[in-house]
This record gives structure tokens, sequence and C-alpha cells, in this order.
């Protein structure tokens, strides 16, 4: 049996803290954005006096405050995503559950989303994000899991899967025999206009390789620890390159 | 409390629905055939009540013999119960059949679903909304016409009145059918044959 806040989930006081949106949904294109909200409210078991109070407040919320009583047919796919989540937050839910929820949204609104989320979370409230926008779940998320083939293939900390992958040197004017030498020790090496950028593994190599740059006079451009982006790791899961 | 909690949300879901019917304008098709019927109703009956009895009573320029005032009403209405019946409900199963397999629709339905209500409310609420959507639709004709009749020959008989609870109640049944068939089939089109299969197969 699946369960949620310990109860049975089909039990409708399992759902009563959640507030969800989900991708691909489908609003009434006849009700306006205040209507949904009103309807879903409502049906959240909110009274008249507080859907009332909250309504606006949730539409400045999700930066759409004069585009209440317009239909929501004639909004765009990234106002409803922000009026979806508008409806997901009408009942101040502790869970919040969010599948894609910035798919077609523009940059700007993305990031007003994300502000939102951040505030939410402050409050204390729990977010589940489901996307495949990586560098937004990066960006946001601190605990990750990675579902391949309907089995979590992977778990843990962003911060913690996307640590250490290696040390980057940068350096220009590198003479051939030097850069032969850095290449046999390298993970990855990239050459651009005179420049010589070498990825090593571990921070050994690398202090070799900035040894022998200082003996050769060679100027050292950049210089660092590099991490993975969670596309690395997500690819590295599932197999890919 | 929880007694409030089921009144908000079932009236939330039946004005879903009457809100529904206004945009896919199920209420102003009804609104229309009806207010044609009564001004049809309104324009071609002419009864001049002599003492109890119509003296003449004309439909298309057509004057009948003089009978008892109530016997001639009583049998309008029937003949116009009659009507409403057949092609009321035939207009009300085919309006019905579009609005409840909407909510099964992919995207909204996860969203109705995620909220505190039960399943069977969702279905009940709609369903009590389209039985008030159809309601209103047959009221209006029926009793704009039973005021029409009352009013030109004095016979105000409660038959046509119930007739039209008959006609709500036998509508339900169908609609009973639409939803189990929207339910299984999510299809309005097979909850129309289902419906209208019924019947028949009865």
């Amino acid at each position: 049996m699946q369960k949620s806040f310990g109860l049975n989930t089909l039990d409708r006081v399992a759902r009563e803290p959640i507030g969800y949106l989900p991708e691909n949904h489908r609003f009434p294109t006849y009700m306006t954005g205040r209507g949904m909200l009103d309807f879903y409210g409502a049906l959240s078991g909110m009274d008249t006096e507080t859907r009332r109070r909250r309504i606006p407040e949730l539409l400045e919320l999700v930066g759409l405050p004069t585009w209440g009583d317009t239909r929501l047919g004639k909004y765009s796919k990234g106002m409803l995503q922000r009026v979806g989540l508008a409806q997901a937050l009408i009942h101040e839910p502790k869970l919040l559950v969010l599948d894609e929820p910035s798919d077609g949204v523009d940059p700007v609104g993305r990031r007003q989303i994300r502000d939102i989320l951040e505030a939410l979370e402050k409050k204390g409230v729990t977010i589940f994000l489901n996307s495949h926008l990586l560098v937004e779940v990066e960006l946001f998320c601190k605990d990750v899991a990675i579902i391949h083939q309907g089995k979590v293939a992977l778990q843990g900390k962003v911060t913690e899967l996307t640590a250490g992958s290696g040390y980057k040197v940068e350096a220009e004017n590198v003479p051939e025999i030097l850069a032969t030498e850095l290449r046999a020790r390298a993970k990855n090496v990239a050459q651009n206009n005179g420049s010589l950028a070498v990825l090593f593994d571990n921070r050994d190599d690398a202090n070799l390789a900035i040894d022998l740059l200082r003996t050769e006079q060679c100027p050292i451009e950049r210089l660092g620890r590099v991490n993975s982006t969670l596309e690395d790791v997500f690819m590295r899961t599932v197999g890919g390159k | 409390m929880e007694n409030n909690r089921v009144a908000l949300q079932t009236s939330a879901l039946v004005v879903d629905t009457f809100r529904e019917a206004s945009a896919r304008k199920i209420i102003w098709g009804f609104f229309g055939c009806s207010t044609a019927l009564i001004l049809f109703f309104l324009l071609i009956v002419r009864i001049d009540v002599v003492q109890g009895a119509v003296a003449t009573m004309t439909i298309f320029g057509k004057t009948g013999q003089a009978q008892d005032v109530e016997k001639m009403v009583k049998l309008a209405h029937g003949g116009i119960a009659v009507v409403l019946y057949i092609f009321g409900m035939l207009l009300a199963v085919l309006a019905s059949a579009g609005l409840i397999p909407t909510i099964f629709e992919p995207g909204r339905i996860e969203l109705l679903l995620s909220k505190p209500v039960a399943r069977h409310h969702i279905l009940l609420g709609r369903y009590l909304g389209n039985l008030l959507v159809i309601a209103a639709n047959i009221f209006y004709p029926v009793l704009a016409i039973w005021i029409m009749f009352g009013v030109k020959t004095g016979v105000w008989t409660a038959g046509f009145i119930y007739s039209s609870l008959l006609t709500l109640f036998i509508f339900s049944v169908y609609l009973s059918v639409v939803l189990l068939v929207g339910v299984l089939w999510e299809s309005a089109v097979v909850a129309t044959m289902v419906t209208f299969a019924s019947p028949l197969s009865a």
C-alpha cells in the first residue's frame, strides 16, 4: 500500500498537505486565472473568505497580478506554468510536488519560479521537483535521485555527486615537448589560440604540471578544481558518454 | 466542519459544470431552443374561453371545435410533454455525453485527483452539476408553457409539472449510463452510443 504522511494515498486526508503541478497539465480554458484558483481552492476545502484573501496574494507572487480576470485560453505556456504553480500553492501545502515546472517558461520566469521555490523552502516546505532540465535541478535542489529504467540508479547530495571531477590548469606559450609530457598525464586536453588547457584527475599531477610550467616560465592563465555538472553525473549514471 | 467542506467541494464541482456547459454553449443552445418553443406556442396558440369552455382554439390559423377547457389544456400539455421528453432527452444526452468524459482528459484528471476530494465525490459532483444543468433547461420551457396556458385558460393542472419531474428522473437514469461509460471508456461518442442503445437492450 502506498502511503503519504502515514496514510493510504487513496485517503483524501493524505492529500491535504500536498500541492501538485503535473507535467502537461490542462486547465479548463473557459476559466479565468482567478476562477481556476478559486475552483481548486474550494476543492482543497478552503472557505470563501480565505480564498478571496489568498488568490490575489498568489497572483502577485507568480507575477500575474493583472491577469486574474483573463481566460486561461489566452495565457502563454509560461504563464500557465506560473498560474499552475499558484494552483499548487493555493492551500499552503507542506509538500510540493512539481513535474517539469520550468517547462516552456522564459529565463526571467524560470528565475522567478526558482526564487519562489527558494522562499518556500526557507519557510519549511518540502519540494519534490521532477525535471529533465538538469541545470535547473542543479541550481535549486539539494538532494537528487536519478531514475533510470524505472529504478533509482543514483541518489545523493548535489554537492557530493558533482564534486571532484578533476583539476584544470590553463597556460600560454607551452613548448611542444612540455605539452606532450602534460598530455601523457592528463585526463583531457584542449588547445586554443596558443593556450593549453589541461584537466588532471588528481592534485599531484596538477601540482607537477604547475612546477613544470613555472620552470619553463609559461604564464598560467587559470588554475582550479573542476566539478562535474549534474548532466555529467546523469550521463555517467545512465551509461551515456 | 466536515459537512461544510463536502458542501463547499460539491458546490465548486456543480458551478464548474455550469461554467463548462456555458462555455460549450450547451446552456445557451438549450435556452435558445426552449425560448423558440415558448415563443412558438405563445404566437400560434390563440384560445378564447367562454364560460368554462373553449369557444375557439386556433393553431396555425385553423380553428378547432369548442371543447372542455381542462381537457383541451391537458391534451396540449400531454403533447408538449411527449415532444419535450423525446427531443429534450435526445439533446440532453448528447450534451451530457460531452460534459462527463472531459474531466478524464489527461492533464485535467491529475489535478482533480491531487486535491483532497474522494474520487466518487468528484464523479457525483459532476453528475449533480450535469443533472442541474439539464433540470434548469427542462423546467424553463415547462414552467413558461404551463404559466402561458394557465394565464390564457385559467387551468393550472399539476400533471404537466409532474411530467417534467418524471422526464428529469428518466434523464438521471440515462446520465448514470453516460457516467458509467464515461468512466470506463472516457469517450463522449461511446457514452452517447451506449446510452441510446441501453433502452433497446433493456
